[in-house]
């Protein structure tokens, strides 16, 4: 069938000649049966780390943020750094969907459920900072718009956090309608294969009564695609704007015009290894090794290494304006974060980020289990550094010698920042247990394109033609 | 939905199978009241001859409306209701509005065709859904024949053959 | 009818007719006649309108029939109060600031009866309004919750009846057998303590005073005895100095009356393009002071070498003295040789002091100036001091005396020996022995605690007095609010106890009225009586003065030690006054302690940071003559090599909250050789303990140039935040150092946007502000000024560590040059109220905007904390409130300051409703989490405005000033309308060559303009350099 056909050299997405069938078992089953006590037991960790991240935002709130090591001249320390890591973090996500989705990867239906759940899970994170870094907490709602009798008073539409308020909530918005638009027809799947009524009713009810008929998945297909092209500029836009907080700033080294595309670049860095550490971890625990294959690990490494280059060169950029411009402020900026008090938090970004990933030139490493875990907490760990780098190493010294001083954090933050990871692996472990992890629907949909079976078929048939005389691949080469 | 159909039902395994009996069966002259499948078979819709959806269209309005909505709102408070001196900057520097305005226009547009989807898919939260095969959301694809007064059992015998000879692995009637 | 009144203006105190038609608009309102009224006489009514909006609290008294020996209260008897006193306006009474050393004319700013603000009294020919960061402070001192309500017997709550009858009991029995009766204490300049003792004296024959000083300038005395012929301090006239050489003598910052002082150095320090001169100051100093960093030359000497420096100085100007010796110093051997000559030029218009206490030293000093001809002319001795006539030597014969336990009774007036004196064993002993102790101290302090009585005695702002810093001037003290506690003046104790119970009230007012001629009224509201007389006065002794002095010199051995005074806490009495405690000493930036300070050249040798970043800093075990002590190591550059100096004043243990355990005390180690008590000392061990401390500082890094040891950089000098020149260069330019101006005023006359024009803020007011770096000399009043004007919260050691302190108003300290003999530049800065503000377009609420005045506003109630502006400030002026530093949470009192639950709470010395009178309620308190920063005391500009609008005229130029501006001593601060083109400021930013902005080439347009330095150098300004700062 023409609409199946692609190059037989492509690799199988899906092994274990799987039929439709199968395909629902396999995805399905981790949501029935037991609870397994592995599971049971990393949810309970997180969700201890979910408390701790509630105390300390508690402890914060009532005695003020004079808990925190920042001060005077270090305004934003660790909140706003967490912040921009988390936002990054949740780029990844939306960005398999839309923009894959758009180039048509197919690859990306094995993992574009998960990663838009963690997409989801760490915006919910990274909400958390903005908000809990104000001083009044109890007046945020002065951020938005609204009419009141104080009036006129209204908020400021040129301050960039306020640009941040409105992008964050969008990028919120929009991915959670894309993410569960994705799962309404799964939750059908999920429904019809329940055993129990509570079970049928509990999935009906996500699922909206889905049934599956042809208009719906004309009208389903048409919104995923709209919906992944508003996505598209809109994930390229949220990190401009959060990179906006510093670019439209005065602070030497906030101050570059470069911002905006190493930001993004450093988001879907962030987000692709962050989306492998989990992949690779639930992959292993729930056996999805037929449907999250190497081809998967091995095209998101590439997408690391070329956006870690990518970040990489702007790093170098930077040093080259600041030294080129000759404004002193900016160039001791510079030279003071690779020299200064925290040139460890500069070198660890530099090797993390620009050094490390080159290992993925090699095909060997690419496609190695072992070494992608590796890289990819390596990775989260140097974007955590760069945005440190940025926010602190910039703030600490700026235009008067006389207010530089020297930031470190204290319980509260780090107990925060710890806080938060726990949250995010508590929903995200609940999102394995109660939710379809694949792309049920899309799995199926490309399982005649990209199912080995099919593509041993495919070899065989096409073997003989012309076009492939002089090619040496064979029936299952790929592993 | 408290009267029921009845329905002449053919259950396809394999959607290349299914979107060629469609074909056929229309050909042959038969009205398909619909068609359920557990994933979205390509091509299917072509030959069921739906019309495409508008659902974009609505998008594209809906986008508008929010980029109108922001760029007013700000027009009006920061240049008329609420003109501030701050930073030596002017009342009204439009580039400085830029990002509001555009993540307005996604916003409404999103929310917006979400909501006119499940509007026209009649699709909401605990509906009771009328399921003509359970196995559709799994491995199988159905074809459903609506049998109204005016069909009889001739009717009934002729699709049920062309089905069979189309592929149907099986082919009975069900009331929903 | 009472005849006391208090006035608020010369109008008012002249009675001119345009003050009394004005009085009378003010206030024609109608009197109920009651039979009271009677004996007030008719003339009542027409008084009271004289009095305008001034508070008569006696003239109310004598209408109540009520004895007038005693202020009253505000909240007495409102019904008659209220007619009086005006709620929401300001009443200012004249009085006096008075420690040993200093003694300032001031005005009280009271609110609804409280006292709330010090203002200098800007009429006194003795301050000229001069106030110091102490008496700025002083007004916490009064609310300060540690002082004693009541009399104590054995520290036990008692009444003054009980107090007195036992007292005097055990006196007379004591004087009955002849027993003795020891009367210590510090410099009496009080003419009413003075009689009092001299009645105590009359009643209890046995008794012996002794009076000393912590800090003492005995030496000084007992020289000028040999070389003049009297033991006196002799007035010196510095603005008549063309050459001032210094040695070891802080005369601008801790010195005796340095608030005079300071008003005259400054007088001839800034050069103007009309009159380019300005005199030229050498220092001699073993650590770095303020008055060091004032000088255009220092040369750092250890203090052994003082001698032997003045030796050959005296020897280079012509002295006939022998043993001339090269010091160990380079620098200083130089400077000897230049100094000298610029001596030898300027004779009679020169002058060397000294403020060692060494008999030698003085008197070296008196010969030199003798040789110079610099008595009569800049040496005023017919205008001699009262302060600081502590006697060292019968402090330590009574010291002897004591152990020998021939006193049967020991009074101490409010001296603290077992504190502030190297005898503290022998005084605790000898206590616990006598068969009576008191005290007067205010509180339960080291020595009061073992004394069986103490007697409160008030605080100033609630007494009567007369002091007499001078022969032939008076200034007076008056009651600014009635005595918050059961409290009493020492001088009323000591006369009750020699049986004189009249009230001392009556007894200062016939005093005044004795002194001044009946002349009482004027005399208490002017606050002084008498001028200083100009006069001339005897010249030294030469012959005399170097015969008297011992030349051998003892080679120290050993580092040696200097303990030396802070600006702020003096000799500790200031101890539990947190203001003080958390301004940063003005060269070490540091706040809540005192440490060892280290010459930089030692701190290289041990590898020791010089800046460092994180704030911890070694601790170290000084070992001096046996006894050794731990302390933070701090280094300051300039100090001489071989020399370790330790602030005293510090480690007091019965202080209050704020001062106990702060810091160390080091009065232990000071030794006194042949009875003279000596501030230096040698034989002293320093090594690393290896441990570590967190000290407090507030500036880390202290230079404007890069750090060259960043590889790929050339040295980069911030040129545009400090700007300064030599006297040289200034004469032949008047934009010496300002060159660079006109280029960046062209560079930024366009704007990005095309044909929009930003508010330039001609219309109405435009505030602006003028700080002449010249004229500072970083005394800090101006820091302390603005914290009580603004209700700036104090936020304590750990905060301050964490850099998270409050100051609206902060002295930048810069050092440039040789780092073991750098020059100093203060830069005063707070917001600069840019026109073009980065800080306001970033702030997502709006709670920060521009006013049409030009004012960067905050809306406090608006802010939500989100700290972007602070980061988004170039001068980082935009403050915090980390925590709930005035208890004012609505989050309920979570950092009262009670709980210690929590390490990280603010330490709160806001939350006792007793101390917060002290807030100015023209200014609201700032709730936690809302940024806050320099107004330019919107508050006194409002009030400006309306006096003027009132009195329907337009504002006039110094009308508005802001409270940096009438504390500082120097007029550093300069506050006005840039758009008024009368007013100073306008024509110094129009024609000044030496005004440029801070940061001026990053065009925010700022309204704060400051004025180049100048130092009277004959070379260029050193290069700047840099010491790598902590990584």
């Amino acid at each position: 069938m023409a609409s199946h056909f692609e190059s037989p050299l492509r690799e199988p997405l899906i092994f274990g000649n799987k039929t439709y069938k199968q395909i629902t078992i396999d995805i399905v089953k981790p949501t029935t049966g037991k609870v397994q006590p592995k599971w049971l037991f990393w949810t309970l960790v997180s969700a201890a780390f979910a408390g701790l991240f509630v105390f300390c935002i508690t402890w914060e709130v009532c005695f003020g943020i004079g808990t925190w090591g920042a001060n005077k001249t270090v305004g934003w320390a660790w909140d706003i750094t967490n912040f921009v890591w988390w936002i990054g973090i949740g780029h990844a996500g939306t960005l398999i969907s839309a923009i894959l989705l758009l180039f048509r990867q197919k690859w990306r239906t094995g993992v574009n459920r998960a990663a838009e759940a963690m997409t989801i899970f760490a915006v919910i994170c990274a909400g958390q900072f903005p908000i809990f870094h104000m001083g009044r907490v109890w007046d945020a709602f002065f951020i938005f718009p609204y009419p009141n009798t104080r009036g006129p008073l209204w908020v400021n539409f040129t301050s960039p956090l306020l640009w941040d308020v409105f992008a964050i909530s969008t990028y919120f918005t929009v991915s959670l309608l894309f993410w569960y638009t994705g799962l309404v027809p799964d939750f059908g799947t999920v429904r019809d294969q329940s055993k129990t009524s509570g079970r049928w009713k509990f999935y009906n009810f996500l699922s909206f009564g889905w049934v599956g008929s042809a208009k719906h998945w004309e009208r389903w297909e048409s919104l995923s695609l709209i919906l992944a092209g508003l996505s598209t500029p809109l994930v390229l836009s949220v990190h401009t704007i959060v990179s906006f907080d510093f670019a439209t700033s005065i602070v030497p080294g906030w101050h570059t015009t470069i911002m905006p595309p190493y930001f993004v670049a450093g988001a879907i860095f962030s987000g692709f290894a962050m989306v492998l550490t989990l992949m690779l971890v639930a992959r292993h625990v729930m056996n999805l090794q037929e449907y999250i294959t190497l081809a998967h690990i091995e095209s998101m490494n590439k997408v690391m290494l070329l956006t870690g280059t990518m970040v990489g060169i702007a790093y170098l950029t930077e040093l080259f304006t600041a030294w080129y411009s000759g404004n002193i402020y900016e160039s001791y900026a510079f030279a003071n974060r690779a020299f200064g008090p925290y040139w460890w938090a500069y070198w660890a970004m530099m090797f993390c980020n620009l050094v490390s990933p080159q290992v993925f030139w090699f095909r060997k490493l690419r496609r190695n289990i072992a070494v992608t875990f590796v890289m990819s907490i390596l990775i989260n760990i140097g974007m955590w550094f760069e945005r440190f780098v940025i926010i602190v190493i910039s703030l600490h010294r700026d235009y008067l010698p006389s207010s530089w001083v020297y930031y470190s954090p204290t319980w509260v933050e780090i107990g925060i920042f710890v806080g938060t990871i726990g949250l995010f692996m508590t929903l995200f472990l609940l999102f394995c247990r109660f939710f379809p992890a694949i792309a049920i629907a899309e799995v199926k949909a490309i399982l005649k394109v990209s199912g080995n079976q099919y593509r041993q078929k495919q070899l065989e048939e096409v073997k003989n033609q012309e076009v492939y005389k002089n090619t040496s691949v064979e029936a299952g080469t790929w592993d | 939905m408290s009267d029921t159909k009845k329905y002449l039902v053919g259950m396809f395994d394999d959607d290349d199978v299914l979107v060629h009996a469609v074909k056929d069966v229309r050909n042959a002259g038969y009205e398909i009241t619909d068609a359920f499948t557990p994933f979205p078979v390509h091509g299917l819709e072509h030959a069921m001859g739906l019309e495409p959806t508008r659902i974009h269209t609505a998008g594209f309005f809906f986008g508008a409306t929010g980029f109108t909505v922001a760029f007013s709102m700000i027009m009006f408070i920061n240049k008329f209701n609420y003109p501030t001196d701050f930073g030596g900057k002017p009342d009204f520097g439009f580039l400085a509005y830029v990002p509001i305005i555009f993540e307005h226009t996604v916003l409404f547009s999103a929310i917006g065709m979400t909501v006119s989807f499940y509007y026209l898919c009649k699709l909401w939260p605990g509906k009771k859904p009328k399921i003509i095969d359970e196995r559709t959301t799994d491995h199988l694809f159905a074809l459903t024949f609506e049998l109204d007064s005016s069909k009889d059992a001739k009717y009934i015998d002729s699709v049920s053959e062309l089905l069979k000879k189309e592929g149907a692995i099986e082919v009975y009637q069900k009331e929903v | 009818m009472s005849n006391k009144k208090y006035w608020t203006s010369l109008d008012e105190l002249n009675q001119t007719p345009l003050y009394k038609e004005q009085a009378a608009k003010e206030f024609n309102f109608k009197i109920d006649e009651n039979p009271a009224d009677e004996n007030a006489g008719t003339n009542r009514r027409d008084f009271l309108k004289a009095m305008g909006f001034s508070v008569s609290v006696a003239a109310l008294a004598s209408a109540c029939k009520i004895s007038t020996h005693k202020a009253i209260p505000f909240t007495f008897d409102t019904r008659k109060a209220v007619s009086e006193v005006v709620p929401g306006v300001a009443d200012y009474f004249a009085t006096t600031f008075y420690d040993g050393n200093d003694c300032i004319n001031i005005l009280v700013k009271t609110r609804e009866g409280r006292p709330i603000k010090i203002e200098g009294n800007t009429d006194s020919p003795f301050t000229l309004g001069g106030t110091n960061a102490r008496a700025q402070a002083s007004v916490l001192s009064l609310y300060d919750v540690t002082r004693l309500a009541t009399p104590t017997i054995k520290n036990k709550k008692s009444d003054w009846k009980a107090v007195d009858v036992e007292i005097t009991d055990k006196l007379n029995s004591i004087a009955k057998i002849g027993g003795k009766i020891a009367l210590v204490t510090g410099t009496v300049s009080s003419a009413i303590t003075k009689k009092a003792i001299e009645k105590f004296v009359a009643k209890y024959a046995t008794t012996t005073v002794v009076s000393y000083d912590a800090i003492s300038s005995y030496a000084t005395r007992k020289a000028n005895q040999i070389s003049l012929g009297s033991s006196i301090i002799p007035t010196i006239n510095y603005d008549k100095a063309d050459v001032i050489v210094g040695f070891n003598s802080d005369f601008l910052g801790t010195g005796i009356s340095s608030i005079e002082n300071t008003k005259k150095y400054i007088a001839n320090r800034i050069p103007t393009k009309e009159n380019p001169k300005m005199s030229r100051h050498h220092q001699f100093q073993s650590t770095m002071t303020i008055t060091g960093a004032s000088a255009d030359y220092r040369y750092p000497i250890n203090p052994s070498e003082e001698k032997q420096a003045l030796i050959n100085l005296l020897a280079a100007v012509g002295g006939s003295i022998s043993g001339k010796k090269a010091l160990s110093g380079k620098d200083a051997n130089a400077g000897i040789e230049k100094v000298a000559n610029d001596l030898k030029s300027n004779k009679g218009k020169s002058i060397v002091v000294s403020g060692t206490n060494d008999i030698d030293i003085q008197l070296l000093t008196n010969a030199i100036n003798g040789v110079l001809g610099n008595y009569g002319s800049v040496i005023d001795t017919s205008n001699s001091y009262n302060l600081k006539s502590g006697n060292d030597e019968s402090l330590a014969s009574l010291a002897n005396d004591l152990n020998a336990g021939t006193y049967k009774a020991i009074i101490f007036l409010g001296t603290n020996p077992v504190y502030n004196t190297q005898y503290s064993e022998i005084f605790k002993e000898a206590i616990k022995k006598a068969d009576l102790s008191v005290s007067t101290a205010d509180r339960p302090d080291e020595t009061a605690q073992f004394c069986q009585y103490v007697c409160p005695d008030s605080h100033y702002l609630e007494s009567w007095d007369i002091i007499t810093p001078k022969a032939g001037f008076y200034s007076f003290l008056q009651p600014t609010i009635s005595n918050l506690f059961d409290t009493r003046q020492t001088a009323e104790s000591l006369m009750v106890w020699s049986g004189d119970t009249s009230p001392i009230a009556q007894f200062v007012q016939s005093e005044v009225a004795s002194i001044t001629g009946g002349n009482y009224q004027s005399a208490i509201q002017a606050g002084f009586f008498g001028n200083i007389l100009a006069g001339s006065g005897s010249s030294a002794n030469i012959a005399a003065s170097i015969a008297g002095v011992k030349t051998e010199i003892v080679a120290a051995k050993g580092m040696e030690v200097i303990f030396y005074e802070k600006v702020a806490l003096g000799d500790g009495s200031y101890a539990n006054n947190p203001f003080l405690q958390e301004m940063p000493d003005p060269v070490a930036k540091v706040t809540w302690d005192n440490y060892v300070c280290i010459p930089y050249s030692y701190a290289k040798s041990k590898g020791i940071d010089a800046q460092p970043a994180d704030k911890n800093v070694p601790i170290a075990k000084v070992t001096i003559n046996g006894k050794s002590i731990e302390l933070p190591v701090l280094v300051q550059f300039g100090q001489a090599a071989n020399t370790l100096a330790i602030a005293i004043g510090y480690g007091r243990e019965k202080a209050g909250r704020a001062g106990d355990m702060v810091g160390k005390n080091v009065y232990p180690f000071i030794k006194s050789t042949n009875g003279i008590t000596s501030y230096s000392t040698d034989g002293a061990t320093i090594e690393l303990t290896g441990k570590m401390y967190e000290l407090a500082l507030n500036q880390t890094y202290h230079t404007l140039m890069e750090d060259n040891s960043l590889p790929l950089r050339e040295k980069k000098y911030r040129g545009s935040i400090l700007k300064e020149t030599t006297l040289a260069e200034y004469k032949k330019n008047e934009h010496a150092g300002n060159e660079d101006r006109e280029k960046i005023k062209e560079e930024f006359s366009h704007s990005l946007y095309d044909g929009y024009k930003p508010n330039d803020y001609k219309q109405g007011h435009h505030w602006g502000m003028v700080v002449d770096l010249n004229a500072c000399i970083g005394c800090g009043s101006c820091v302390v000024s603005c914290s009580v004007e603004n209700n700036v919260p104090v936020v304590g050691k750990r905060q301050v560590y964490r850099s998270q302190e409050m100051h609206w108003m902060r002295i930048d300290r810069y050092y440039n040059g040789n780092p073991d003999n750098p020059d100093v530049s203060f830069q005063p800065m707070m917001c600069q109220h840019c026109n073009n503000a980065p800080c306001e377009n970033v702030c997502p609420v709006n709670a920060t905007n521009h006013s049409s005045e030009g004012l960067n506003q905050m809306a406090y109630n608006r802010c939500i904390g989100t700290r972007y502006c602070a980061n988004n400030c170039p001068y980082k002026v935009r403050r915090f409130n980390w925590l709930d530093y005035q208890a004012v949470d609505s989050f309920g009192k979570f950092n009262d300051g009670k709980r210690s639950f929590t390490d990280t709470e603010a330490q709160s010395y806001m939350f006792e409703d007793l101390t917060r009178m002290v807030l100015n309620p023209d200014v609201v308190t700032r709730s936690r989490g809302v940024i806050e920063k320099c107004s330019f005391c919107v508050q006194r500009i409002q009030e400006g405005k309306l006096n003027a609008k009132k009195e329907g005229r337009p504002l006039k130029d110094g009308e508005v000033k802001s409270a940096c501006q009438t504390a500082c001593p120097t007029n550093a601060i300069t506050f006005g309308d840039q758009n008024n083109k009368e007013s100073a400021v306008s024509k110094t930013f129009e024609n000044s060559g030496r005004n440029y902005y801070v940061l001026e080439e990053q065009h925010f347009l700022s309204a704060v303009g400051y004025q180049v330095k100048v130092r009277n150098k004959d070379e260029e300004p050193a290069e700047f350099f840099i010491d790598k700062p902590g990584v």
